[in-house]
């Protein structure tokens, strides 16, 4: 059970790594050649925060700009997004804006976005500074991390901060949390005894 | 018993036998029983108003019964009448031979069949229209082939027979079903033609071949008349010794009644009659013998003798219940009369002939169920409207002008396109007949309805077709097993083993070509079975246009000269690009990167696919895909790359072998980027269109399911986004991808399987997706999770049912815009 469920979506160029952020973050494990993602993929992981279990409910959406009419689609409904790019390709880096542009028009104003600069372990072909992506972040109010997906460097931060965050603007009453198409879902209480709360919400996907 | 289920039903079909002056009303219906049997049968309804009937109909009923087994040249098919007024036919759909139709501006469409055996059997009346709907049903069932001379003119091509697939490999087939044909044209319009609503103005006819038409009373459409001298005309232009043989045949089968349709039990009227009563020969081994009164127990007497023993080993399941033939109608009937008809019935039956009969004493049980009918229906036939055609009168002068050699070189046309002509007909050709007299919607669910209960033959169908019992257009709950069809194709798809290698070469003519009728054969049979893998690499460019399958051995080879040349062509522009130049071509350069990106990523557990240390080079396969895929690229530059493209090309350099078939691949590639590009284009209107035609065709089915996902976000079907992009490469395990594809690819039926296929998938969740009242993401998460762990077969065979249920009822509420737009977005074969 869970006190909250929040919904990620991952976008950013193809290639730049999300499916990979996603299997490490989910399954703690990495693939360095992964299927590429056509239309959307699913992921799931409890953590916790300030004592609470939050489920994270990741969608993995295809990069390729053809699928773009497709992906939109699961902006809205999303608590959180991770914006990624991969730090060896300047392109990937370039594009970020039309990314950021994307998720402001079809994502709630309340979504919270982090900038992930991945591939962090390749150090030697980097193409974006730390400080070009700590800057682009800062500009846009995102919050930003350099990740590896591969040494699972910040992954796990990454996820969390971003649910940190959430989760402080639901503290802060951000949210109508009984409105879904914020992305975030009240799970049922630990003690299974209110009444009113009687829908779990998304407790058929608990394992 | 759940084996039994009615593909096709139309009420108020009449048949004007010359004795019955009103005419019969009844059912024709296409319904198949256990083992797969499809029949056709067309069963009255019961009966007429008693007081009606004692009286001149009395000696009519009798007429029918006439011991018709005089005939030895008419003791195929497989009709029966039984007892009084009671007719009915039944007939194997293999046993048909042609259909004609006439759809006459004003007055009732009607259509005439004959049988293998060269019988026609009385016109049939579509007093409410449904026709066509009717010859789309029997067209999902058999092949009907379009004739070239006449368009609506349609001959049966069994490609079982190889004899006929021969003679269609000829393309005579056209000028032997026509000429066969025109005797039958002529024996059946004998039948029918008309006597201008007047029995008395009689027409004498060729002397040869006698007419009794003037035992017809229908008043239904004078462009009978018309016609029937034209075929007239027609007839005496035949010439060969087929046609001769044949009218001699009607001559002796047709011996001209003299008597009226007043007559009781004239021989020559029961002679007239059995054109219909062809279940008969001479063999009369149970004469008078039987004076019962229960013409029921003297029928199923005689059907012990019968032969056509796939009808009769139906007599002991509960279908035979459906067994049209004992309707008991003799608690209607005044003493007399019934001992009339149980003398003159016993006779029929007979070992060889086939007619149809319920056998067993279980029948007269159940046949007795039925006395209690309720008709009234004949006094409505009558009162057609008359109308001449000239226009129909000059194109079948133009049809008899056409000489048997300009048939001979004519190529015939595809039988495919003749079947596709009918289904693609624009909703609007629907009679309007029909219309008007319909009003409203007719629907499969109302041709079912309770009231026709009391006829058994709709006990069963109720029982089995009970989905269809559904008064509104939409079906909810739905539930597919309930479809009945799913059992029938279940057997087909196990039955059918993929092309052998013998099978596929057998196909081919001297020079290599694969004419249109084994085409047709070999496209259902990979339908159902798919193909051996060793040939794969052969069938494929036929299947993906590479090769037309008319091309020769030598016109092949100099296509495949042809294609290397262009290929070569386009992937040098690509691979001449210098790096100097590429490092300034960033669109290039971004799109190479992409596709080797991808390319690594593509079925990397493939043994062919497996890449070695990090690099694209390490794997001549990988090479080829990023190869093909780039000059595909540059082939067809406004879609470029995609993503998907790659999942799609895999499979056909593993079926095609590799880099030495490189230009194989990409052709092959091509054909089938040609039948997806719309996926791939950059607004993806055709992915979203094939979603929301999913999404229409579930309304059309599960109107639940998709009322739920309409209101949970799920109503654009994305979450069968990638099922379709690449049609379920990646739902299915590698080697069931290259059957399906295959399968695919034949266009059996329909070109939108895919979507089909997505259908059955979510339906067969629907239940636990409405019971967890499941949201968008949920869902998404179900079906993706479904991958790999479902079975093709089972899927397909859902997805079949569907299309069939699908064509089924597209038929039958023509006036549903919705549903035109709907059937404008998916064809159906």
């Amino acid at each position: 059970m869970y006190s909250f469920l929040f919904k990620y979506i991952i976008i950013g160029d193809t290639g730049v790594g999300k499916s990979c952020l996603l299997l490490q973050f989910t399954d703690k494990r990495f693939q360095p050649v992964h299927d590429l993602t056509i239309g959307v993929e699913f992921g799931a992981r409890m953590i916790t925060i300030d004592n609470k279990a939050i489920k994270l409910q990741i969608w993995d959406t295809a990069g390729q700009e053809s699928f773009r009419s497709i992906t939109r689609s699961y902006y809205r409904g999303s608590a959180g997004a991770l914006l990624v790019y991969d730090i060896t390709r300047r392109d990937t880096f370039n594009h970020l804006t039309c990314w950021l542009k994307d998720a402001r028009s079809y994502a709630n104003s309340n979504m919270t976005i982090i900038l992930i600069g991945n591939k962090s372990d390749m150090e030697s072909k980097r193409a974006v500074s730390y400080e070009e992506g700590r800057q682009f972040a800062d500009e846009n109010g995102l919050i930003f991390l350099e990740t590896s997906a591969k040494t699972a460097s910040n992954v796990e931060e990454a996820f969390v901060n971003t649910a940190s965050k959430i989760y402080e603007k639901i503290q802060k009453g951000d949210f109508d949390i009984n409105n879904e198409s914020f992305g975030i879902k009240l799970g049922a209480p630990t003690s299974k005894q209110d009444g009113t709360d009687q829908k779990p919400a998304g407790g058929g996907c608990c394992k | 018993m759940n084996t039994n289920r009615v593909l096709f039903s139309k009420e108020n079909v009449f048949v004007y036998p010359p004795e019955i002056e009103k005419g019969i009303k009844g059912t024709i219906s296409l319904c198949s029983l256990d083992k797969g049997s499809i029949f056709l049968c067309w069963i009255p309804d019961i009966e007429e108003k008693e007081d009606d009937h004692s009286s001149s109909s009395s000696s009519s009923s009798s007429n029918l019964q006439s011991p018709n087994g005089k005939n030895p040249l008419a003791a195929s098919t497989i009709i029966e009448i039984d007892d009084q007024n009671s007719w009915v036919v039944r007939v194997h759909v293999k046993e048909l031979k042609s259909i004609k139709k006439y759809t006459p501006n004003i007055g009732t469409p009607y259509i005439i069949i004959t049988s293998k055996k060269g019988t026609a059997f009385f016109p049939f009346f579509f007093e409410h229209g449904g026709v066509r709907e009717f010859l789309k049903s029997l067209s999902s069932i058999i092949h009907l082939k379009k004739s070239n001379l006449d368009s609506n003119f349609f001959t049966v091509v069994d490609f079982s027979d190889p004899v006929q697939r021969s003679l269609s490999s000829m393309n005579l087939s056209d000028h032997f079903y026509n000429s066969n044909n025109k005797d039958d044209l002529y024996s059946s319009s004998s039948n029918s033609s008309s006597n201008s609503g007047n029995s008395n103005s009689r027409k004498q006819k060729d002397p040869v071949i006698p007419d009794f038409n003037d035992d017809l009373t229908f008043g239904h459409d004078m462009d009978l008349h018309n016609q029937d001298q034209e075929k007239e005309d027609r007839y005496s232009l035949l010439s060969s010794t087929n046609q001769l043989k044949k009218a001699q045949e009607i001559s002796v089968l047709s011996s001209p009644p003299s008597s009226s349709h007043t007559t009781s039990i004239s021989p020559t009227s029961n002679k007239s009659s059995s054109f219909i009563n062809i279940g008969s020969n001479n063999n009369n081994n149970n004469n008078n013998n039987n004076n019962n009164s229960s013409v029921s127990s003297s029928l199923s007497k005689s059907t012990n003798g019968l032969s056509f023993s796939s009808i009769l080993s139906r007599s002991t399941s509960p279908s035979a219940s459906t067994s049209p033939i004992p309707i008991e109608k003799s608690g209607n009937n005044n003493g007399s009369n019934n001992n009339n008809s149980s003398n003159i019935t016993s006779p029929i039956p007979s070992p060889s002939s086939k007619f149809l009969s319920a056998s067993g004493g279980s029948d007269n049980e159940n046949n007795s169920n039925n006395t209690n009918s309720n008709n009234n229906s004949n006094n409505n036939a009558n009162t057609g409207s008359l109308s001449t055609s000239p226009t129909n009168k000059r194109a079948l002068k133009r049809e008899i002008s056409s000489s048997i050699f300009d048939n001979f070189a004519k190529v015939t046309q595809l039988a495919k396109s003749a079947q596709k002509n009918i289904f693609e007909e624009p909703a609007k050709r629907i009679d309007n007949h029909f219309r008007n007299l319909i009003g409203s919607k007719s629907s499969i669910g109302s041709n079912l309805s309770p009231q026709n209960a009391n006829n058994q033959y709709f006990d069963i169908l109720n029982e089995s077709g009970s989905s269809l019992n559904a008064s509104s257009d939409y079906f909810t709950p739905f539930n597919i097993s309930s479809l009945n069809f799913s059992i029938e194709l279940g057997a087909n798809r196990r039955e059918c083993n993929p092309m052998s290698p013998s099978e596929w070469y057998s196909y081919f003519d001297d020079e290599g070509r694969i004419c249109l009728a084994n085409q047709q054969i070999l496209l259902k049979k990979i339908f159902y079975g798919g193909i051996e893998e060793s040939i794969r690499q052969e069938v494929w460019p036929f299947l993906l246009g590479v090769y037309s399958f008319d091309s020769t051995y030598s016109s092949r080879e100099v296509v495949k000269y042809e294609k290397t040349q262009q290929y070569q062509t386009v992937k040098r522009q690509w691979e001449s690009i210098s790096c100097e130049q590429e490092s300034r071509f960033s669109k290039y350069q971004s799109r190479k990167l992409l596709i080797q990106k991808d390319v690594i990523r593509t079925d990397r557990l493939h043994p062919m696919f497996i890449q070695g240390e990090d690099d694209i080079d390490s794997n001549e396969n990988l090479r080829l895909m990023r190869d093909v895929l780039l000059t595909y690229s540059f082939f067809n530059f406004d879609i470029g790359y995609v993503q998907g493209m790659s999942d799609l090309l895999s499979p056909i350099i593993s079926v095609m072998g590799g880099v030495s078939k490189e230009v194989e691949c990409f052709w092959c590639f091509k054909g089938l980027m040609d039948r997806l590009e719309s996926n791939f284009h950059k607004d993806q209107n055709g992915m979203h269109h094939q979603l929301s035609t999913l999404s229409k065709l579930l309304k059309f089915i599960d109107l639940e399911l998709y009322t739920h996902l309409e209101a949970n976000n799920g109503g654009n079907m994305y979450f069968f986004f990638q099922s379709v992009l690449i049609c379920f490469k990646r739902e299915f395990p590698f080697h069931d991808v290259l059957t399906l594809w295959e399968i695919l690819w034949s266009n059996y039926m329909t070109k939108n399987l895919p979507i089909f296929m997505c259908l059955s998938i979510l339906i067969k969740e629907r239940n636990q997706i409405l019971d967890e009242n499941m949201a968008f993401d949920q869902i998404l998460k179900l079906i993706n999770e479904k991958a790999n762990r479902m079975d093709l077969e089972d899927i397909l065979v859902d997805a079949e049912s569907m299309v069939r249920y699908f064509i089924i009822k597209q038929m039958s509420i023509d006036t549903d815009k919705s549903l035109i737009k709907l059937k404008e977005s998916i064809s159906i074969y």
